[in-house]
């Protein structure tokens, strides 16, 4: 057994241990294991949010994008900043109606939105089908760091199947209040490890920075322009990725269900401007090994390793275990809150809905061991290796940004109507498909931003013509009414039971 | 009540902020700095493409960070005396 394996374990077992230290007060409600309760502060709530917004992509796929395509690859800022911001203006409204009708879920709010039971359900499901390609991305990462880290002494399927007895593992064991715990801890180590991890396979090689960035100019100058090294990056590609991705993050059902999670207001407004701050600033040396691994390594094989492999290349193998350790984080803090919020969504808003015997414990351990089948399907679905982290990330995005000018209009705009819900989620999920049937990027628009623009548009007009509920107009008010902030609404809202 | 947006001047500027921020990480604006760039592929050692665009979001984060401390009507905290579980 590897020094870097036995590294790998120690994390891994300590990981364990603080899953079960933190969750093993969790109640055994729903309620409890979906969101804890609405106790996170301000430390924890940052760090799950954004350990869980970045996955294998941050720790692997960023620096293989980077590779590939160079500079551009820093259009990942967009959703690494107003991520941030979004979760401050969408979050801040789910939590408002979260801690008023008690939602968990975000189809609890849209039913009691737009009054259809069914298009709660519809999107649900977009949820669970587009989040599995999303898991199936953080099990080929772990697959691919223990594959690295072991010199190829454990196979990429074992990998996966190591994957999913982590996530089961730490899920069961923890929680909510246990995955954002163990998500805190590998934000931190995730921060760290990227973050001094790429100054030093950098300075190992060059003196400067800005020596091996020369390098790299005298070997590929297309690297540090757009549309980049191999013509992808054009403008239409640039705007289509960032759209896409940036919104599309927010409507995952793991990102939701943190909005619901924090323990007041003020945490949530703080832990928005620190998310922003740390999703951005952990990429700041991505581009140097990325770019510059172009020099050490050209015509790399699979540039979603480049960083890993320059890791155990040009560091002690103990420094670069433990720092590769902080890409097992990345992954799993990703991996081990989507199956919990896959779990706990299908049991909110399938099971709970239609066995309305189920007792609170049923439905507890009911959610626990949909763990273990969501995390079976996704594995098996690595096992296919469907493609470059990048493109995962990319198509499983576009399928959710599709809900959000419905999710979008139900918190901003009282002329939202049931009929424009509907019309905007099919029509963009029938042009997401016709896309990824046909050719692609047609006319150089990714298929997600086609769905997306197509959603926005049958949205408005279809809402124009039809009429909203009176539902949906009290929950706007009552959202103005204290957000906006002018003495009247504020007053009023202390009626409906909330004081300021 | 009729529960319009009403945004105070802060918040008007804040959102000003993100949307220039936006705009100048995006073409065309963008495809001007990254002409600039193929000139002159490096700045202070360092991608110039890179350098424009971080600086945007870094203002863009700075500008965040300071409403959050400034704008008075996002310091407000609601006292939920009934919260209906479903």
């Amino acid at each position: 057994m590897t020094i870097g394996l036995v590294i790998l374990i120690v994390y891994t077992i300590a990981l364990l241990i603080m899953a079960w230290y933190t969750g093993k007060d969790t109640e055994k409600t729903i309620k409890d294991y979906t969101t804890a309760s609405s106790t996170l502060g301000i430390f924890v709530l940052t760090l799950t949010f954004s350990a869980t917004y970045h996955s294998a992509y941050a720790f692997m796929g960023a620096y293989g994008f980077c590779y590939n395509h160079g500079v551009g690859f820093w259009v990942n800022g967009i959703w690494t900043v107003y991520p941030g911001i979004l979760l401050w203006y969408l979050g801040r409204r789910f939590w408002f109606m979260g801690k008023k009708y008690g939602y968990i879920t975000l189809s609890e709010f849209l039913e009691d939105t737009y009054g259809s039971k069914y298009l709660a359900l519809l999107v649900t499901a977009i949820s669970v089908i587009f989040t599995l390609p999303y898991i199936t991305m953080q099990a080929i990462g772990v697959a691919y760091i223990f594959q690295t880290i072991s010199g190829n002494l454990v196979s990429f399927e074992v990998g996966t199947v190591l994957f999913l007895i982590l996530m089961v593992l730490l899920v069961w064991l923890g929680g909510m209040k246990g995955v954002a715990w163990t998500d805190a801890a590998q934000g931190v180590f995730m921060f760290v490890g990227m973050v001094i991890g790429a100054y030093i396979v950098v300075k190992a090689n060059f003196p400067t920075f800005a020596e091996g960035f020369k390098e790299a100019l005298k070997i590929n100058p297309d690297l540090f322009s757009l549309p980049g090294a191999k013509g992808t990056m054009t403008n239409l590609d640039w705007i289509g990725r960032w759209t896409t991705i940036t919104l599309g993050m927010m409507m995952y059902p793991h990102i939701i269900l943190r909005f619901y999670a924090g323990k007041s207001l003020r945490i949530l407004k703080w832990s928005a401007v620190s998310s922003a701050a740390y999703l951005t600033f952990i990429y700041i040396f991505t581009p140097a090994v990325g770019i510059i691994g172009n020099v050490i390594y050209p015509g790399f094989k699979n540039p979603d390793l480049i960083f890993p492999t320059m890791l155990m290349d040009y560091t002690p193998v103990v420094f670069a275990s433990i720092i590769i350790a902080g890409a097992l984080a990345a992954s799993m803090s990703t991996g081990d809150s989507q199956l919990h919020a896959l779990s706990s969504i299908i049991t909110i808003d399938v099971y709970r809905k239609y066995s309305p015997k189920a007792t609170e414990i049923k439905q507890y351990y009911f959610a626990k061991s949909l763990i273990i089948i969501i995390g079976l399907i996704s594995v098996i679905f690595a096992l296919t290796q469907p493609g470059m982290l990048v493109d995962i990330i990319t198509a499983s995005t576009g399928g959710v940004v599709v809900i959000a000018p419905a999710v979008i209009g139900a918190l901003y705009w009282k002329g939202s109507t049931p009929l424009g819900a509907w019309a905007s989620i099919v029509s963009g999920e029938v042009v997401l498909i016709c896309c990824y049937l046909i050719e692609g990027a047609l006319f150089g628009i990714i298929p997600g931003l086609w769905a997306f623009m197509v959603a926005i548009v049958s949205f408005v007009v279809v809402s124009m013509f039809t009429k909203a509920r009176p539902r949906t107009h009290e929950i706007i008010n009552d959202l103005n009414g204290f957000f906006c902030g002018d003495e009247e609404q504020v007053s009023e809202t202390k009626n409906l039971g909330l004081t300021n | 009540m009729n529960g319009g947006r009403i945004m105070k001047k802060s918040e008007k500027i804040f959102a000003a902020i993100c949307i220039i921020g936006l705009l100048m990480v995006n073409p065309p604006i963008l495809n001007v700095v990254n002409s600039y760039a193929k000139a002159n592929p490096l700045t202070a050692g360092w991608p110039t493409l890179w350098i424009w665009l971080e600086f945007w979001y870094t203002a863009v984060i700075a500008s965040f960070l300071i409403a959050v401390v400034k704008i008075k009507n996002w310091q407000k905290e609601p006292n939920f005396k009934e919260v209906k579980d479903k």
